[in-house]
């Protein structure tokens, strides 16, 4: 039974992300291998109000599988400044299994980094979640697009400013 | 001048070299689970009752003389009960044949009694042992997530490598039973738990270790500054902790993993990285048994008071978890951790308060990035794992989980979360043991029920309220919240405002996504080089609530 739900659940997300101020018009600005599967939302957060949130699914349009670290996503203003910030390909919060204070010799295994959104495989037509965030500093120039390296993704305005 | 002395001991134990490890847990098994078969079977099993009698091995820190000395300091007066107490300890001290508990250990038969009199244990020996050790160097097997980690073999021939005091109780069969050092009492001699003090000075990962050791009963002693877990007991069917005192291990005070039939009470655990006590990877009972019983524990001053990655089938009740960053967590965050998703535990007659400790501020931060051999206070708990600071209970991917009749006051963010978790984050389990569907991602948090709790009033009476009483991300279904009681004049708090009553709860949600992404952003944190990731309120300590 749940697995006949779940179809249904997914279309209810995207009905709610698309209320949030979406539609599947997102990807029209996009260019390069990931684009929008869904309009993304920006919200400013509730108990930070200079911090400004961005909830996502990317999908990968090219017929390559797309591998991307999160850390190489980068949020640019109009101007092409860069903002800083956080990204992680999660919707929700993730534990990792090694404590951050003292990481495995060798490194952290690729498949925790996939896991904890580290990292991103993407093969072609499939999808993944995207969060990144960032502190919105007064009379600063806020991010309109993320460079994800191969192109770029527009930023929305946020939906509770 | 005595604090000092002992600021100044425990400062130069922190100042030894560390053991720097990434530490990931060999594929476990819990004692019911048929691997062949691949199923569960009848749990079958007990935890271990109390001897006074019965076959025992004396150890004597510095040998018997010194030990007399100590005993009659320690149980010194004129009282009938005092001689009488004093006398038997001096007895016993004359038949000390052990200087060390693990050579106690190593000599002791199945069933056996091993009483420590009073002192400080070191265990040198142990220590010399090399980590990792060339005798065992092909022992190491793949973990979960792709790592070499030692194997069961790997702890059986080289006990001491990762412990200080090792339980190594299968034998060469390929069971997963206990064979030998099987229900073993390990016991302290002294009045109180701190006559007899078990010292790891962060040399190993663990100072004792209790694997495949079933009928393990572990009572009365002060155990300390281990690199990973003061207390670790995996794959053992039978297991009990009784007035222990557990502190200043780098991550876990007490920590049970894939283990059932076990008790934890009386235990004092404090300034811990990451929890007082965790019944992780806890038996699946699936609400129709709890295998795991906590009670009497005062876990204060840690990271977490009580976690568990996967902790089933735990009953915890009539404890405290205070003064910790957060009371209560449990998950299904992590992968290698078989039991997935969580689910049933049970928290009832526990007062969770207080727990706002600030150890993500700058002053914090600036410490715990220096290495650990360099960190010179021993009063300061550097986090090893993100958490929401002023927290009561966070239950994060969490099914049929009961919160019931507790004390929850003087949180500062929120007295209980409830969150859920995607099947996708759990990452795998070859072992079998976990229900990881990847085509539903919405299976957790569902059926979680908080009824008849005192919120934001303490059991005077008093208000002290929390920042809100109950926060949940409004995904899953069937949670409900019913007979939950404020202080005089005030009415429960909570985000969402209405929350679905039991017993029929919450239809089938997705989730609120504004509050769900605001907690992925915490998983950027890192202590080095993202102390205070953008758009996660986690590590800002919350205005006291009026």
């Amino acid at each position: 039974m749940r697995a006949r739900l779940v179809p249904a659940l997914v279309a209810a997300a995207s009905l709610a992300l698309t209320a949030c101020g979406g539609s599947d018009q997102g990807e029209a600005n996009a260019a390069g291998d990931l684009v929008w599967a869904k309009k993304p939302i920006v919200f400013v957060h509730e108990t930070l109000p200079n911090d400004r949130v961005l909830s996502g699914e990317v999908r990968n349009d090219s017929l390559r599988q797309v591998r991307i670290d999160a850390k190489d996503l980068r949020l640019l203003t109009a101007d092409g400044e860069e903002v800083d910030g956080s990204a992680v390909f999660l919707q929700t919060y993730a534990h990792q299994l090694f404590p951050p204070t003292r990481p495995p010799k060798g490194g952290i295994p690729e498949k925790e980094l996939l896991r904890l959104g580290i990292k991103a495989k993407i093969d072609p037509g499939k999808t993944a979640p995207l969060t990144m965030s960032w502190r919105q500093r007064r009379g600063e120039d806020p991010p309109v697009r993320i460079d994800t390296g191969t192109g770029s993704l527009p930023i929305p305005e946020p939906i509770n400013r | 001048m005595g604090r000092a002395v002992v600021l100044l001991a425990l400062g130069c134990a922190l100042l030894l070299p560390a053991v720097a490890l990434g530490h990931a847990e060999r594929p476990a098994y819990y004692p019911n689970w048929d691997k062949e078969n691949q199923r569960f079977l009848e749990p079958v099993g007990e935890v271990p009752q109390y001897r006074t009698r019965g076959p025992s091995r004396v150890v004597c820190a510095g040998g018997r003389a010194a030990t007399a000395k100590r005993i009659k300091r320690i149980f010194k007066g004129n009282s009938r009960k005092m001689r009488r107490l004093r006398a038997k300890r001096l007895e016993i001290n004359q038949r000390c044949r052990y200087r060390t508990i693990q050579a106690a250990v190593d000599a002791a038969k199945n069933g056996d009694r091993i009483l420590i009199m009073p002192g400080v244990y070191r265990e040198e020996p142990s220590r010399r042992a090399p980590e990792p050790d060339p005798a065992c160097k092909d022992l190491y097997v793949e973990s979960e997530n792709g790592t070499m980690v030692a194997s069961y073999e790997y702890q059986r021939q080289c006990p001491n490598a990762q412990n200080l005091i090792a339980i190594v109780g299968d034998g060469p069969d390929p069971d997963r039973k206990c064979d030998d050092k099987c229900n073993l009492q390990i016991e302290g001699m002294g009045r109180k738990p701190s006559d007899v003090r078990i010292v790891g000075e962060r040399s190993k990962l663990n100072v004792i270790r209790a694997d495949r050791a079933d009928g393990i009963y572990l009572k009365n002693f002060e155990v300390e500054l281990s690199d990973f877990n003061n207390i670790y007991i995996i794959e053992t069917n039978g297991f009990r902790i009784d007035s222990v005192i557990s502190h200043d291990s780098r991550e876990y005070g007490v920590l049970s993993f894939a283990s059932d039939h076990g008790l934890y009470e009386h235990i004092d655990a404090y300034r811990n990285g990451d929890s007082g006590v965790y019944p992780g990877s806890g038996p699946e009972g699936h609400c129709k048994r709890y295998g795991i019983e906590i009670r009497y524990v005062d876990s204060h001053d840690n990271n977490i008071g009580y976690s568990g990655t996967a902790g089933n089938g735990v009953w915890a009740h009539h404890n405290k978890f205070h003064h910790n960053a957060a009371g209560i967590t449990t998950d299904s965050f992590a992968s290698g951790h078989p039991g997935m998703p969580q689910d049933c535990a049970k928290w009832e007659h526990n007062e969770i308060y207080s727990n706002n400790k600030d150890l993500f501020n700058a002053e914090m931060d600036a410490y715990c990035k220096r290495p650990i051999e360099e960190r010179d206070d021993p009063e300061k708990v550097c986090p090893t794992f993100q958490t929401p600071v002023g927290t009561g209970i966070l239950i994060a991917g969490g099914n049929g989980n009961i919160t019931r009749n507790n004390y929850i006051w003087d949180n500062w963010r929120a007295g209980v979360m409830l969150m859920f978790v995607p099947a996708l984050l759990r990452g795998s389990d070859s072992t079998g043991q976990s229900e990881n569907n990847l085509l539903d991602q919405f299976d957790t948090s569902h059926r979680n029920k908080f009824v008849d709790n005192f919120m934001g009033v303490t059991p005077d009476g008093e208000r002290d309220p929390n920042g809100v009483d109950f926060w949940w991300d409004e995904e899953g279904e069937g949670n409900c919240w019913s007979g939950n009681k404020a202080a005089p004049g005030s009415r429960i708090k909570s985000d969402p405002a209405v929350l679905p009553s039991c017993p029929q709860g919450s239809p089938m949600s997705v989730g609120n996504v504004v509050k769900i992404a605001s907690q992925a952003t915490c998983a950027t944190w890192d202590p080095i080089e993202n102390t205070d990731p953008p758009g996660c309120d986690w590590f800002t300590r919350p205005r006291e609530p009026k």
